[in-house]
């Protein structure tokens, strides 16, 4: 009797994993179109402007990326309405990137970003980063060619930023974190199209989730160097020229000049770390200690081999 | 029915095994999201809590060390029946199998859920808890020696995930954690109870005990289960508490698998999909103890074969799944079980060992009064 049952129980078990396996939604690869980018634009009162970049595997085509666009009032409903516009599933698991413009970042973003966080199809590494101009042209317009991919290019062109230390990580985890956390706001990079080529033009600064500032490259050392810190980066740092006019050896270079009252110094190997102190509470002073080690790597000016303080 | 169990030599398992029992039964559903639940009541001093309520395991294990030592080789169901007589015994030993299953269930309610939310959203809860609780029933019918193998491979089979909790310490921010200790200890008190659904599992202790075979070295052993539980609670809070910021640590439902969002690996670029289905190797081997404990109560108090105390108990909870559907009743009744697991697992045993000694001596005086008369 015991054994009856046992061996039915053995059979139930197989039953259901042979048959219950396929009672799921099924996925097939080929029918799949996986958006790898996706941008953001303001249009309208209420009305969000949606763009993605997609990708498909067709085994006759190579490597085929499409665009779609289309309006909506919320990020899932766009998904909704771009279905509309393609043979293949839109699904969001591959998404590398996403673009908000510059208008729509101005009036914030934490509702687009909380979908995002939300959806366990998406990844927490995904790069968060803010358009110059329209989304949608930085998308559509560039000329980076077909058969590559957009999303990856982009994936990459941050990625590759971030390991060289030229940019602090605008994943969307370190988004949240500096969204949620106290005392800190999110920095995401600023792309913009340059005669139809795709550049990181600036950094944008955020106050909450709304865009309120803007910061150029050659700032972004110093806000790297509170923010976060360097292991190996490299930087080019202008320094008065007065203050070293008895260490430079006019006639050393290759040809006798007058120095300029700039001198451009570029370091590499930096490794810095900070400290910050709050001196008064009611009226928000601190000290911010910040060290900082490196090698010279070029100078526009030659210089003796004397020690000396660079900046005081 | 005999208040001491003589299982047969073979149904035995060496004292070392308790330890992976009482590790493997402690962590559980609970702990995807332990970080969370203690981040809301003590905040960022939430590890205190998890690392104290894990000290408060250590010493009731000892009182439950204390109070079996008492008996030959008894378990839980026939203590109670020893203390408090056949009928209030039994009655006692209904209320810690109706706990007993419905801790099994709550354990396979919550895996569905997560399973739902994070892979498939689709898939209905019947089919999912019907495949779990078949595993569960297949397991425990083998006996004992099955059941504590069980937890055995699914230690060595899921421990490694331990160790996937580094990679996301890269992006971590340590300051969190300080102010240290300025939550106050009302709010890290409320954060130990919290606690208490995450860290049950140590009770089953009551009811192996009677096949453990060197039964003096049960007691080192189980500490030392308790210990690595304790240890790994606390390194997992530490690490949700500094790698999320406090607002998102109270909006992520189940921080400990957010965590494995951050692993990447080369060709495996969704870690928490691989986490979540192995999570279902942890859960299973609670699942199986808790139902073998609360079906051996069919055998224990009623002379029932066990195996139809598992049909039944496997067959209630099963037909549960179709009664809770929504999210708050899910929190509902995980709430009402960790209440019951605080006062059964963690608060019973301390009162029962007093009640025991007392008892006891009263016997000896009364047969030193026999042999006197």
């Amino acid at each position: 009797m015991r054994k009856w049952v046992k061996n039915i129980t053995i059979v139930f078990v197989s039953m259901n994993l042979i048959f219950l396996a396929g009672c799921l939604q099924q996925r097939p690869l080929e029918k799949l179109g996986l958006i790898t980018a996706a941008g953001f634009d303001l249009s309208k009162k209420n009305n969000i402007l949606g763009t993605v970049v997609y990708q498909q595997f067709d085994p006759l085509q190579k490597n085929v990326t499409k665009k779609i666009m289309e309006q909506a009032k919320t990020s899932k409903g766009l998904r909704q309405d771009e279905n509309l516009q393609t043979s293949h599933k839109l699904v969001s698991g591959q998404m590398r990137i996403v673009i908000y413009s510059k208008k729509l970042a101005q009036r914030g973003i934490i509702q687009l970003i909380d979908t995002l966080n939300r959806d366990p199809t998406i990844g927490n590494m995904l790069y968060v980063t803010i358009s110059d101009g329209k989304a949608v042209d930085l998308l559509t317009k560039n000329n980076i060619g077909k058969g590559s991919n957009l999303g990856t290019f982009l994936y990459n062109l941050i990625k590759q930023n971030v390991e060289g230390e030229q940019l602090i990580s605008p994943t969307l985890h370190e988004f949240n974190h500096s969204f949620y956390d106290v005392g800190k706001d999110p920095v995401l990079p600023v792309l913009k199209l340059r005669h139809g080529d795709i550049v990181i033009s600036s950094v944008a600064l955020f106050k909450n989730d709304r865009l309120v500032d803007e910061l150029k490259p050659d700032k972004l050392f110093f806000l790297k160097v509170l923010v976060d810190s360097y292991k190996a980066g490299s930087q080019e740092i202008p320094l008065n020229a007065k203050e070293f006019k008895p260490l430079i050896i006019k006639t050393a270079g290759h040809r006798e000049r007058e120095f300029h009252d700039r001198i451009y110094m570029t370091i590499d190997n930096i490794n810095s770390s900070h400290k910050i102190k709050v001196l008064d509470k009611d009226k928000l002073r601190f000290r911010v200690q910040v060290k900082l080690k490196s090698r010279i790597l070029e100078m526009t000016e030659h210089t003796g081999n004397r020690p000396c303080r660079l900046w005081q | 029915m005999k208040v001491n169990i003589q299982p047969k030599e073979g149904l035995l398992f060496n004292a070392f095994l308790v330890m992976f029992v009482i590790h493997v039964t402690q962590t559980g559903v609970g702990l995807a999201g332990l970080p969370r639940i203690v981040y809301l009541e003590a905040e960022h001093d939430g590890w205190i809590s998890v690392l104290l309520a894990g000290v408060l395991t250590g010493i009731i294990l000892w009182v439950m060390f204390l109070l079996l030592r008492e008996y030959d080789s008894a378990d839980l169901y026939g203590i109670q029946v020893d203390l408090f007589g056949k009928l209030f015994g039994r009655m006692l030993g209904v209320i810690y199998m109706v706990y007993l299953s419905s801790v099994f269930f709550d354990i396979c309610m919550n895996y569905v859920e997560i399973v739902q939310a994070w892979i498939f959203s689709d898939m209905p809860t019947w089919v999912l808890s019907g495949v779990i609780i078949s595993l569960a029933v297949y397991a425990s019918l083998s006996g004992i020696r099955m059941v504590v193998g069980f937890s055995f491979i699914s230690f060595i089979m899921t421990f490694w995930l331990v160790l996937v909790i580094i990679s996301p310490l890269k992006y971590s921010d340590p300051t969190h954690l300080f102010p240290f200790m300025n939550t106050g200890i009302k709010n890290i008190a409320s954060g130990i109870y919290k606690t208490s659904f995450s860290i049950i599992g140590f009770e089953l202790l009551l009811f192996v005990y009677p096949y453990i075979q060197e039964k003096k070295k049960a007691l080192l052993y189980a500490e030392l289960g308790n210990l690595y539980t304790t240890i790994l609670f606390t390194v997992v809070t530490v690490v949700c508490i500094i790698f999320f910021a406090g607002e998102s640590l109270k909006r992520t439902i189940w921080p400990v698998l957010s965590l494995f969002k951050i692993v990447r690996l080369p060709n495996l670029e969704r870690f928490e999909f691989i986490a979540v289905s192995f999570w279902l190797l942890i859960i299973l081997p609670n699942l199986v103890t808790y139902l073998w404990a609360a079906s051996k109560g069919f055998t224990r108090l009623f002379n029932i074969k066990q195996s139809k105390g598992i049909y039944i108990i496997a067959g209630v909870a099963w037909l549960g799944n179709f009664f809770i559907k929504a999210r708050y009743q899910m929190n509902l009744v995980t709430d009402y079980i960790g209440v019951a697991g605080f006062f059964l697992a963690i608060c019973y045993p301390a009162i029962l060992f007093p009640i025991v000694v007392i008892k006891k001596k009263l016997r000896k005086r009364r047969q030193q009064d026999e042999e006197m008369g």
